[in-house]
């Protein structure tokens, strides 16, 4: 009951958070101004809450479920609180084929670059496959596979910045995961995706709970393992993949998130998927809230953001949890 | 258990042997490093140039541009194999480099503040920033995954999110800070191509200072190939020396990051390679390390010149390009030990 109760707190707090996002930027817009402008289509702000800043926080509560869910996954998967989309390498192959877009394609239409960042994190997923020998590896070793295929794709990023100057701060934006410009169009290519993964998710919640035991408790248990690793990893990439795709390399909340996701209510993944997904968007919303006030007229990407207020918890948590062990 | 077999000597001859080899490698690299680049000097002229005759523009570019350049990346290459050396004995863990341990991220972080806060922000200055970082991100590291960590995975992974961490800082930084963002990426990768005389006078103290404490604390520093169990049945101060190691590679990957930029992988990969070829005795190891550590980086930095000829392209590349794979030939090999 309490841990019911946990996960509809966090959704209204999510509902907080996310009417203050709509109410906070360069133009402050107070709550009955901010009701108007969503019920009449010709207030004052309307434009602005319903073309900008609407859109903007609805991609951050969607790739925040997107990329929590995806860290949950992970980290039951290779059994390690420290494990992430980004560690695997995930993102900085979506980072590299975005890259690629931005600096050798730079009049290339809209959705090319989503298309192209989604492309590169399961070119990443492929290759940490074969590299893995098929996941045949032990689930540390695949790890360390992972952070070395996501320095190899750094490099390349590199590369391809040092070659290009000119168009650095674009790219640097986009790599740090920013939220600037995005419209409703970003929100109808990640919203079917996060509707039809999140579900499968949560139904995954069983396996996820026998995996985090260990390989030998799966196997007694009857867990095709390698299968469902597979599977599992499938579903991990495609989460993170997607939101990566629409708001940027953004690796922290998928890191943070379930970490304080099992804080709260221990290690059931029936609670942890949707406190996880509900705490990435709490976060993703703060993030971005704060990094459009925080120096106005311009904005911190909520990637750097959500990195500055995530890090101090974060690195309590691991203490805290070190030195109960 | 040490991951590490204790007694694994090498016969004398084929120590003297390595030696030789690897002068002859380093004196090669350092001609050819001298010799190409955009634009070829002739061999005579080199000659000149090397031994101070000529005064022409080819012999002026020989002296002020490729010679601190070379020597540059010799010294760097030492510090980060060196720093990497004394990481992987600290924590007895295979994968450790100044990179994994957040040493590098740390740095850039602090140097980026200082050249953003301060308009005349002198290399001195940026080395003393660089060690402050330095500690910082170490001290991250540790924190998340504990000193005495029994598991190379935990410090792998605590590294690795706190190096994400601290560099999305550091994007942050140079975003917002748009003036500098080229050069400073440039930076960011690593690169020796800047180099010149006065940086060299500017790093020649710490790498003294740091080699210096490495060389007296040699005998110490040998408990580390010991369980620590052992050394502290021997009436050794583990804890002592393990901070006297730290100090050291923070010196040594300080210096290195503040006057090139965290060059990666050196510090993973040729504590590895010198350790398969000269064995475990560190009076031999060391020097060893220090050599092809600089080796490398003088062979990396000249490669490095034609990734996108004519143009410059950061040595730090080229060391990622090389050190991916072999991180990833380490945990497919090691992985069973790991987990």
């Amino acid at each position: 009951m309490r841990k019911i109760m946990i996960v509809i707190f966090s959704f209204l707090l999510m509902v907080i958070f996310f009417t203050i996002s709509l109410s906070v930027g360069t133009v402050t817009i107070s709550l009955p101004d901010l009701f108007s402008s969503v019920m009449q289509k010709d207030s004052q702000f309307s434009f602005i809450v319903m073309e900008y800043r609407l859109p903007r926080s609805v991609i951050s509560i969607l790739a925040g479920f997107g990329l929590a869910v995806a860290g949950v996954i992970l980290q039951s998967l290779v059994r390690n609180p420290l494990a992430s989309p980004d560690v695997i390498g995930v993102t900085k192959g979506a980072g590299f084929f975005a890259a690629l877009v931005i600096f050798l394609f730079p009049d290339s239409p809209a959705y090319v670059l989503p298309a192209a960042a989604l492309f590169g994190a399961f070119f990443a997923f492929i290759l940490l496959l074969i590299i893995s020998k098929r996941l045949t590896i032990s689930p540390a070793a695949f790890t360390l596979v992972g952070i070395a295929v996501g320095a190899i794709f750094q490099a390349g990023i590199q590369y391809l910045i040092v070659k290009f100057p000119t168009d650095i701060n674009m790219a640097l934006l986009w790599m740090s995961g920013s939220l600037w410009g995005r419209g409703w169009n970003e929100v109808l290519s990640l919203l079917p995706w996060i509707m039809i993964l999140l579900p499968i998710s949560w139904s995954q919640y069983q396996k996820l709970n026998v995996f985090q035991l260990g390989d030998e408790y799966s196997k007694a248990l009857g867990l095709d393992i390698i299968r469902q690793r597979f599977l599992l990893l499938l579903l991990s990439v495609s989460l993170a993949g997607v939101s990566v795709a629409s708001v940027g390399s953004i690796g922290f909340i998928g890191l943070i998130a379930p970490h304080i996701a099992r804080q709260l209510v221990g290690g059931r993944h029936q609670y942890i998927i949707p406190l996880a997904a509900l705490i990435g968007a709490n976060l993703m919303l703060i993030g971005d809230s704060i990094g459009r006030v925080i120096i106005i007229p311009r904005e911190v990407p909520v990637g750097v953001m959500t990195a500055i207020i995530g890090a101090p918890y974060f690195v309590y948590l691991l203490r805290k949890e070190r030195k109960r062990n | 258990m040490s991951r590490f077999p204790v007694r694994k000597q090498k016969h004398k001859l084929f120590l003297l042997l390595l030696f030789s080899v690897t002068l002859l490698f380093i004196i090669i690299g350092f001609l050819i490093s001298l010799k190409w680049g955009q634009a070829a000097i002739s061999w005579r002229v080199l000659f000149e140039a090397i031994t101070f005759q000529g005064q022409t523009k080819e012999h002026l570019y020989i002296q002020t541009l490729r010679m601190p350049r070379t020597i540059m990346a010799f010294i760097i290459g030492c510090h980060m194999a060196l720093a990497g050396l004394l990481t992987q004995l600290i924590t007895r863990n295979p994968i450790a480099s100044p990179h994994v341990f957040g040493i590098n991220a740390g740095a850039s972080l602090s140097v980026v503040i200082g050249l953003i806060m301060f308009s005349h922000f002198t290399l001195t200055a940026s080395i003393y920033f660089a060690f402050l970082g330095a500690v910082l991100g170490a001290f991250l590291v540790f924190s998340l995954a504990g000193i005495q960590q029994k598991q190379p995975i935990q410090l792998a992974l605590a590294g690795i999110a706190v190096h994400f961490l601290l560099s999305s800082l550091t994007e942050g930084l140079i975003i917002m800070n748009e003036q500098s963002t080229d050069s400073m990426m440039f930076w960011l990768v690593g690169a020796v191509d800047q180099a010149s005389w006065l940086e060299i006078q500017t790093i020649l103290p710490w790498s003294a200072i740091g080699v210096t404490v490495l060389l007296l604390m040699l005998p110490s520093f040998r408990l580390l190939l010991l369980n620590d169990d052992v050394a502290v049945g021997l009436g050794q101060r583990i804890l002592f020396v393990k901070l006297c190691g730290m100090l050291v590679v923070i010196l040594l990957a300080g210096s290195a990051v503040a006057t090139c930029g965290p060059i990666g992988f050196i510090g993973l990969i040729v504590p590895h390679i010198a350790r398969s070829l000269a064995g475990n005795r560190l009076s031999l190891l060391v020097p060893f390390t220090g050599l092809l550590g600089g080796m490398l980086l003088v062979y990396a930095d000249f490669f490095s010149r034609f990734i996108a000829y004519p143009y410059e392209s950061p040595v730090g590349i080229l060391t990622a390009i090389i050190g991916g794979p072999f991180f990833i030939y380490l945990a497919r090999k090691k992985g069973a030990s790991l987990a």
